[in-house]
């Protein structure tokens, strides 16, 4: 069995990977590879630095793993739950009461503090499990099918507690196989097919906008059209769809788009139309998906 | 002091108030039941019959209370945390192996502590009674009672641990070889640590106070020496827990707890087995080391997982010359036959070149015929045997299906002890017996074929195979790699 085939990858501190691709594509292996939980056959997985195989209790001090099938001990109370999480990580004392408190606080579970876990709900629990990846203030934070089974409202506010997350500089990554979900809080994607990384990109301009397609109509052929747009700047995988439209990658903020077109009709291109044609996570993993190498 | 994480969280489960009511009601109400027969309100302490009945029943309690829930909890402990997705969550955590050993240990039995805890008072206290007022404790085991009770209490203690320290080992040891858990694995936990139980406290209740047990012909007061025997191998076991923890939180490990824990079984039995002789015992002491080492090597050959991934990851590392991640990576099994191979080659240099020691050479009187050079023979070609054993596990566990690998190896081993050797016997082939095991009534020199070249062919012989087959598994391995197909 080889669930894995020849990966490289680097994750930017501070971004949130959507880790997607069909159920057996080998995301859970990944992850638990990345989480120094299971040894590769072969490789190196560098954590901030430290070789997660050679030292894995210094990587798990900067680590939160959320597994796909979380699990928590139902007879005792969330806040016996957070107080054990947080002590096998080293805190004692008021820096343990703290850190449960604070964490509490931001996954909004001080009114079940002393209900028993084995009582909540499945979103409930849920975000308990979060808690006590999160309890010990990881930098990197490692979740497995987060939403499985969550209602449309639980995955709202787990959207929300991501960005939060992201915001206070942790680096995530996600894997689901339910995109719509991903898309409101990722800044790369991560796609893997038959243990293969087939796509791994930001889906941010560099600016931090989100990129998106953009599709230019022309009213007749313009010659040299294809190679002044390759040259600008911002502007990536220009290709032509017949003498007369062009899609092209660029950031889809107004402000970049009014300046496309007067640069465009400054030079005399016979514009007769520029609309968004948005490429978000979906349509990167359709587009992954079917094509050659997506099929390897 | 900051409390264990592990022991504190155990504490919260295992000891509710309702908990902490029920032990000593049920405990009292089983002492009350049984000693109620024996009481004598006229005597001091209740009569001597009542306090031997209540000293009694409460250390025997004490034994089944550790061997039936002490065992279980423990080993429950581990096949929870597996079954219900909870160990990942530990194994992820930054708290230290030991940290972690102890806290398991001590944390998953608490309830069985307390219990344990309750039932020595009253053994100490009626023992204490009972030889104050009518001295029957120290009549019968000629000791005072201060030392009786020191005795008993470390025996007990030791005891406690060793076999919930083995439950736990045996847990950690089968959950990991088959990646999951399942309630029979506290079932085979309990079965093992039984047997070893029994075998402790066998030993402890057949010596008498004023026995002497001699080691390499030094005398030791038999109880004592049961006693600090129980405290060792206790704590091999503890070390032994603390080791597999160190495996299971992917900290990096030399392979020396075993040949280590080997060599200390080893010479402790030898000890044992020469007793009063006080001659050269050099010879027979390796050769008792050797054979411990010889049996207990199947021990981590038929508990370790032995997949062709491990294999790969290990053969990987010897080709790119890193020995010493390869030493790091080896399973325990292949250091056990290394060390053998080391036993074997100095017993044979010992028993064909010094001399054999009085043991043996009273066995040569009686014999009449060369016992250090049979043995030296049966020693190699048991080696041997050894070795085509792991080679057809290997063999197996290359198969398609490794789910069953254990399974066929071991009808591989009953046919080949078992049921050839026995149609062979039968069919009047007795020439051909060597083939099978080292060990037969028939001299060796009316055999036509030399015995050794036997294990010999087929150490041969099954290397081949294992050659072939994973020459073909690392062919498929390349071609799914290849082609990208996910096996």
């Amino acid at each position: 069995m080889r669930a894995l085939h020849g990966i490289t990858l680097e994750v930017e501190a501070g971004s949130v990977t959507a880790l997607v691709g069909p159920n057996g594509a080998g995301k859970t292996t990944l992850l638990r590879c990345l989480a120094a939980l299971d040894t590769p056959y072969a490789g190196r997985v560098l954590i901030e630095g430290e070789d997660a195989h050679d030292d894995p209790r210094q990587v798990h001090r900067k680590i939160g793993y959320l597994s796909d099938f979380f699990g928590l001990y139902d007879e005792l109370t969330v806040r016996q739950c957070l107080r054990h999480a947080v002590a096998m990580h080293g805190f004692s004392g008021a820096e343990e009461i703290d850190a449960v408190a604070r964490v509490a606080t931001q996954l909004d579970l001080e009114e079940l503090i002393e209900r028993k876990a084995g009582e909540l709900s499945r979103g409930q629990r849920q975000r308990l499990a979060i808690a006590q990846a999160i309890v010990h203030q990881p930098s990197i934070v490692l979740l497995d099918e987060p939403a499985s089974g969550l209602d449309p409202l639980a995955r709202q506010s787990l959207s929300v507690l991501l960005l939060g997350l992201r915001d206070q500089g942790m680096t995530l990554i996600v894997s689901s196989h339910i995109l719509a979900e991903l898309e409101d809080y990722s800044s790369h994607v991560l796609v893997m097919d038959k243990g293969r990384l087939v796509e791994h990109r930001s889906i941010l301009g560099d600016g931090g906008a989100r990129l998106g397609f953009l599709a230019l109509e022309l009213a007749e052929p313009s010659d040299g059209l294809e190679a002044l747009l390759s040259g600008m700047d911002e502007v990536e995988d220009v290709a032509s769809v017949d003498a007369l439209n062009l899609t092209f990658r660029a950031p889809l903020d107004a402000s970049f788009r009014s300046d496309l077109l007067k640069q465009l009709v400054a030079k005399g291109v016979p514009v007769a139309g520029l609309s968004e044609k948005r490429m978000g996570l979906r349509e990167i993993y359709r587009e992954v998906a079917t094509s050659d190498e997506g099929r390897t | 002091m900051t409390l264990n994480p592990e022991l504190r969280r155990y504490l919260w489960l295992e000891l509710s108030p309702g908990r902490l009511i029920l032990m000593p009601v049920v405990l009292g109400l089983i002492l009350l039941l049984i000693g109620v027969w024996t009481f004598d309100g006229s005597r001091p302490g209740g009569g001597p019959d009542f306090l031997g009945t209540i000293s009694g029943t409460a250390s025997a309690g004490y034994v089944l209370l550790v061997l039936f829930l002490g065992a279980r909890a423990a080993a429950n402990a581990m096949v929870r945390e597996v079954a219900e997705r909870t160990w990942d969550q530990q194994r992820l955590s930054s708290t230290g192996a030991w940290s972690m050993t102890w806290g398991k240990l001590f944390g998953s039995t608490i309830y069985v502590w307390y219990g344990c805890a309750i039932l020595l008072v009253v053994t100490l206290t009626s023992m204490t009674l009972w030889d104050m007022h009518y001295e029957g404790v120290s009549s019968e085991t000629g000791e005072t009672i201060p030392l009786t009770l020191v005795q008993l209490t470390v025996g007990l203690v030791a005891m406690t641990i060793l076999v919930e320290a083995a439950a736990i080992l045996v847990v950690m040891t089968t959950v990991s070889r088959r990646e999951s858990a399942r309630q029979l694995d506290v079932t085979i936990a309990q079965i093992v640590v039984f047997v070893v139980a029994v075998g402790a406290v066998g030993t402890l209740s057949d010596l008498q106070g004023g026995e002497t047990v001699y080691w390499y012909g030094h005398g030791f007061h038999a109880i004592w020496f049961a006693v600090v025997s129980l405290v060792l191998f206790a704590l091999w076991s503890v070390i032994g827990l603390w080791r597999r923890m160190r495996v299971e939180l992917q900290m990096k490990n030399m392979p020396v707890m075993w040949p280590l824990f080997v060599l200390f079984s080893g010479i402790w039995l030898s000890g044992v087995i020469l007793g009063e002789e006080t001659g050269n015992t050099v010879t027979l002491t390796v050769l008792i080391v050797t054979v411990t080492s010889m049996l207990s090597t199947y021990v981590p050959a038929v508990l370790e997982r032995m997949d062709p991934v491990h294999l790969r990851r290990l053969i990987g590392t010897l080709q790119e010359r890193r020995f010493a991640q390869a030493i790091r990576h080896a399973p325990l099994w292949v250091v056990a036959h290394g060390m053998t191979l080391i036993g074997v080659v100095l017993s044979v240099v010992l028993l064909l070149v010094s001399t054999p020691g009085v043991l043996l050479e009273e066995a040569q009187e009686y014999a009449d015929v060369d016992i250090p050079g049979i043995a030296a023979g049966t020693l190699v070609a048991w080696y041997l045997f050894i070795t085509r054993d792991l080679l057809l596990l290997m063999f197996s566990w290359l198969g398609k299906r490794t789910r069953r690998a254990f399974t066929t190896w071991l009808i591989w081993m009953a046919l080949l002890y078992g049921l050839a050797p026995m149609i062979v016997a039968a069919i009047g082939g007795y020439m051909f017996l060597p083939a099978f095991a080292p060990f037969w009534d028939v001299p060796y020199a009316n055999f036509a074929i030399p015995p050794i070249l036997w294990p010999i062919a087929e150490v041969i012989l099954v290397a081949l195979l294992l050659r072939w087959r994973w020459k073909r598994y690392a062919s498929a391995t390349v071609a799914q790699t290849s082609t990208g197909e996910d096996a």
